[in-house]
């Protein structure tokens, strides 16, 4: 009995909370943290979009600057091929005597003549060079200006390359001219100040994947390599495949965003040059020195969403828990007793109603109580000492009946009890022993006086087996005993 | 209860997510590095008043530089001049070669040989050495300036395209026609060397111009950074994730040294194996004509042969136009392993 009304009693209090708090916080930091992922994600993906276009527009003007410059250095070379093709010297000996004399004041490093026979008109050093690169086939083939691969030169050591511009006479061609430069020339185009350390900045050849590295920090810088290296430490290798398909393809232009197996997220495009057939221009750059201050600002924002949650639910919980303290405060009056601190009716009524609802005519009892001549004690002592018996009357039923069942003032100086079971003999047992305490009882006021009390009593399912007709009966009870004398107690089926 | 601890749990995984944010990049902090310069070692017969020239190798441990020093000595003896070596242990010690420049100046060298560890790194120390009047001579591998009296070394781009072109050979011996489909697999060594990325550049440039169409390179490259065992298990690793391969190409000793020991191990005669050096287990596969190997051989005891004798010549102030010389290299495989340059370059390794 003391479990289910203890059940009933907590369940009474707890009723009404209609959704979970808890849920709710729950659901609401769910919200915000997928709704701040949605953000960053969104934001990286504004990022990479802004590393693509930026790293776009520094190849762009890279490209244009190297472009320019082999465009310069072509026209140079066109230019000498149409000098030499209408000047009057009589043989390509004399031509070739006179090209030297430019050498000192120009930025090749050599220059010479190929006949239509193949006969080469140069240093023993450039003579070397082109039986070893095949040169002499390119003069002899080259119709406007061509341009070779890049070679490591005998005379420099360093990477050169050579462009060769046919020779004519009246119409027909006598021949080729060749100009050999430094690679230099169009590698330090790539060179900025501003960039230098973090880009990567490579001329590369779109069949075999060969670059030469113009600028960037750390080795290699000036010699060849191969991207088949780098590639293997590409984590999202498919984006980088579509990348390279549009660079073999020879379009103009195309941008990628990928991690290495470090870690290091970069931004590479690459731009056709179009004065050097087969080669681009790509420059990679690590998206971090790109984005420095724009993934600041993306922490920022982090910090600043998380703060404004944290605080939120600071919040929530602060109120929360000030609601539920208010809530008691109200559920405690709207359920206890202000003076006895015991049921108040509404409460004994819904709970006791609760359990003739739960279980068909459940065995128990139920007791009504009067306090004995109350109203002549509060008329002859005051209000205060009839608050005084209320309160240790209620104690003593609370002591006797509080572990067994329902205590409750029902109103005034009425009390009821409503106890689990129908054993009458053992409740008449602890209607005694509360008769025992009430004895004992003693009340301070000018008067020494006994306290006592009626009791009516009755039984489900002896005596009815519904809860009104149960009150109605031990209220019957209640009014005999009254009627009888008062001081004492009857069972309702006691006739 | 039990809601409140799951509500201070989601407190405390979102705070710690905001302060892990803060946590994300850590400086690399560099420990200072302390390295002893070596000694030079005296190579010839220390005589006064001959030239001094001191020899500076990349590796004192490996068998290819002392065919260097080997080399360097004997013209040294023939030339009459005082010769004196020393070097790093490691490939990477491009500082420890810079003192070592500086430890030869001081020392009193005449010229100087060196073989740079590093072609950029190197490129101001070269500079200023040559710049105080000090002949200055590279041997294997250039710097990035032009700033030195000559360079004697494989034009490794040159060296690589020779290893393709003998790839194209090998896989034609074999059998392979135009029209059937051929991978050819590729292991590298130290990324970061100029050497190796040279070959690897080399060989894809004359891969692309002239193999087959259907003839082509897998795309993933080993490469082992050096370790000899992992070399071993990049080979294995291709040959179990490319069953269909038909070449080989190692573009170092030890990348190469990989590839032979899985091919002999695994008696896969029908590959065709390309590589660089002459190994004992390149030299192996050679010698048994079941198989199909060739190595590219470096000539680095001419190397450094020429490099003593330019370095007197400078001496002597003589000039030449030609600042970089490709010493080349010698294909060896069963046919010509018998020819007498090889066997004269062989006899010195």
């Amino acid at each position: 009995m003391k479990n289910y009304m203890d059940m009933q009693k907590t369940s009474l209090i707890s009723e009404k909370k209609g959704f979970s708090y808890h849920r709710m916080i729950f659901t609401y930091l769910i919200c915000c943290i997928v709704g701040l992922l949605i953000i960053v994600t969104v934001f990286n993906g504004l990022i990479e979009e802004h590393d693509k276009q930026l790293t776009n527009e520094i190849c762009t003007l890279i490209s244009e600057k190297m472009d320019t410059s082999i465009q310069y250095i072509s026209t140079t070379v066109d230019e000498m091929s149409t000098l030499i093709s209408y000047c009057d010297d009589n043989s390509f000996e004399e031509s070739y005597n006179n090209l030297q004399k430019c050498i000192a004041e120009s930025s090749f490093i050599s220059i010479g003549l190929v006949d239509n026979n193949g006969k080469l008109y140069a240093t023993e050093a450039e003579r070397y060079e082109f039986e070893k690169w095949g040169l002499t086939d390119i003069a002899m083939n080259c119709k406007n200006v061509t341009i070779s691969e890049p070679y490591r030169s005998s005379m420099t050591g360093q990477l050169v390359f050579t462009m060769f511009s046919q020779l004519e006479e009246d119409g027909k061609r006598k021949g080729a001219i060749f100009v050999t430069y430094p690679l230099d020339e169009i590698q330090n185009m790539a060179n900025t100040d501003s960039l230098n350390d973090q880009t990567e900045i490579w001329i590369m050849d779109g069949y075999s994947d060969n670059i030469i590295r113009c600028s960037g920090s750390g080795f290699l810088i000036g010699s060849w390599s191969n991207f088949k290296i780098e590639k293997q430490k590409i984590k999202n290798i498919k984006e980088y495949e579509v990348w390279e398909n549009s660079l073999r393809s020879g379009k103009y232009s195309s941008a990628v965003n990928y991690t290495t197996t470090d870690g290091i997220k970069y931004t590479q495009v690459f731009k056709r040059i179009d004065f050097m057939p087969g080669w681009n221009i790509v420059v990679r750059i690590p998206s971090l020195s790109l984005s420095n201050t724009m993934q600041l600002f993306r922490w920022a924002n982090v910090a600043f969403a998380a703060v404004i949650i944290i605080a939120t639910c600071f919040l929530l919980i602060f109120t929360h828990i000030r609601e539920t303290a208010e809530k008691k405060i109200f559920e405690n009056l709207s359920t206890f007793d202000p003076l006895t601190k015991i049921l108040n009716r509404r409460a004994f009524e819904k709970i006791s109603a609760k359990l003739f609802e739960t279980e068909n005519s459940p065995e128990c009892s139920f007791i009504f109580f009067d306090v004995d001549y109350f109203k002549q004690v509060n008329d002859n002592y005051g209000h205060e000492v009839g608050d005084h018996i209320l309160v240790k009357f209620a104690d003593a039923l609370n002591s006797v009946f509080g572990d067994s069942g329902l205590v409750s003032r029902f109103g005034g100086d009425e009390f009821v009890v409503l106890i689990r079971g129908g054993n009458k003999e053992a409740v008449t047992a602890m209607v005694e022993h509360f008769a025992e305490k009430v004895k004992e009882m003693r009340i301070e006021c000018d008067n020494d006086f006994r306290l006592h009390f009626s009791a009516g009593m009755a039984t489900c399912p002896q005596d009815t087996d519904n809860l009104p007709e149960l009150m109605k009966c031990a209220d019957n009870a209640l009014y005999e005993v009254k009627e009888a004398g008062r001081n004492s107690w009857k069972w309702y089926s006691d006739k | 209860m039990k809601n409140k601890l799951n509500i201070k749990l989601i407190i405390s995984a979102v705070l710690c997510a905001v302060l892990m944010t803060g946590c994300f990049q850590s400086d690399n902090v560099s420990e200072p590095k302390t390295t002893v310069v070596p000694e030079f070692t005296a190579e010839t017969e220390i005589i006064e008043g001959r030239k001094n020239i001191y020899l500076i190798v990349k590796n004192l441990t490996s068998s290819y530089w002392n065919v260097v020093v080997d080399g360097v000595r004997d013209a040294g003896k023939e030339l009459d001049c005082n010769i004196y070596s020393s070097g790093s242990t490691s490939e990477l010690q491009w500082e420890l070669q810079a003192s070592l420049v500086d430890k030869a100046i001081a020392e009193g060298a005449d010229a100087i040989i060196l073989a740079p560890n590093d072609s950029v790194m190197l490129a101001p120390k070269v500079s200023e050495v040559y710049s105080s009047g000090v002949p200055i001579i590279l041997v294997d591998t250039v710097v990035n300036t032009e700033d030195y009296t000559i360079c004697y070394m494989t034009d490794n781009l040159r060296a690589g395209q020779d290893a393709a072109k003998e790839m194209i050979n090998r896989l034609r011996e074999s059998g392979i026609s135009e029209e059937q489909e051929a991978y050819v697999a590729i292991q590298v060594g130290g990324i970061s060397s100029q050497t190796i990325n040279e070959r690897l550049a080399g060989f894809c440039q004359y891969w692309t111009k002239n193999a087959p169409e259907k003839w082509k390179i897998i795309d993933e490259v080993k490469f082992n950074e050096g370790d000899a065992d992992y070399a071993v298990v990049c080979a294995e690793q291709l040959l179990d994730k490319y069953t269909n391969i038909n070449g080989v190409f190692g573009t170092n000793n030890g990348s190469t040294v990989g590839f032979a020991r899985v091919i002999k191990d695994r008696e896969r005669k029908d590959i065709a194996v390309v590589g660089f050096d002459y190994s004992d287990e390149m030299k192996e596969l050679i010698l048994d004509k079941d198989y199909n190997a060739s190595t590219m051989l470096q000539k680095q005891y001419s190397m450094g042969q020429y490099a003593v004798q330019s370095a007197l010549d400078a001496l002597d102030g003589k000039k030449s136009d030609i600042k970089f010389v490709d010493t080349g290299v010698v294909t060896v495989n069963s046919s010509t392993i018998s020819d007498s340059e090889i066997q004269e370059i062989l006899s010195h390794n």
